[in-house]
């Protein structure tokens, strides 16, 4: 597949999840005018639908350029090659997960001191905010020695 | 670090631009290399001084605690 073929592949993609998004939005819409107990509300649509058409449509403004002008392929291409850049965005992604895993912690004791054991069932908040935190960690010790290994 | 990548890219004649071109990196990196913000890898160290027919060190000046610049 030669580049030209993976550019089109990718843009009809993009297309069509910006289009299933924007099918599922006015749905969405409709059916909270029309029948507003169903299960289709305003945060569902947010969390599974709008993320992924802003995504496709920042995807697409993209692809257009890149398809009009070999110079911003190029520019695209170093972008995602240009060592100090990778440099950047790995320590900004450092710093990122830092910050989520302490906010991760601090909303799993603020939940842990607020709610009230449930002797019945499982408490899926407090069972996810713990996952949240020890996932992340246990990647990361992982990939640590992973990455130690090889390198 | 201490660098004369600027002189030698005047001395070709060529803009940061070009520059960033030959050797497959952004301008923004030209930039920050001469501004000495930024300390590149070996691999772009050795492209650029192929480029420039140098030595490494005769691009790159490597100075006792510059690395807490």
């Amino acid at each position: 597949m030669n580049n030209d073929e993976k550019l089109t592949k990718k843009v009809r993609t993009r297309w069509i999840v910006f289009w299933v998004g924007i099918a599922i939005i006015l749905l969405g819409v409709a059916l909270m005018g029309f029948a507003p107990q169903t299960f289709l509300q305003l945060r569902w649509e947010i969390v599974f639908f709008f993320i992924p058409t802003g995504w496709a449509a920042a995807e697409l403004v993209k692809l257009s350029a890149i398809r009009k002008s070999p110079e911003a392929a190029l520019r695209e291409k170093v972008q995602n090659t240009d060592e100090r850049m990778l440099s950047l965005r790995m320590h900004a992604g450092n710093i990122a997960f830092f910050i989520t895993l302490a906010l991760s912690i601090i909303a799993l004791l603020v939940y842990s001191f607020l709610s009230k054991p449930q002797n019945a069932g499982l408490d899926w908040t407090w069972n996810y905010l713990a996952f949240m935190v020890v996932v992340p960690l246990v990647v990361y010790v992982i990939a640590l020695i992973r990455y130690n290994a090889r390198n | 670090m201490k660098n004369r990548l600027e002189v030698l890219r005047l001395q070709k004649g060529w803009t940061q631009q070009e520059l960033a071109e030959r050797v497959e990196t952004s301008r923004q990196t030209i930039i920050s290399l001469e501004q000495r913000r930024y300390n590149p890898s070996i691999l772009l160290a050795f492209r650029l001084a192929r480029l420039f027919e140098k030595n490494i060190e005769e691009i790159f000046i490597y100075e006792e605690g510059s690395e807490d610049e």
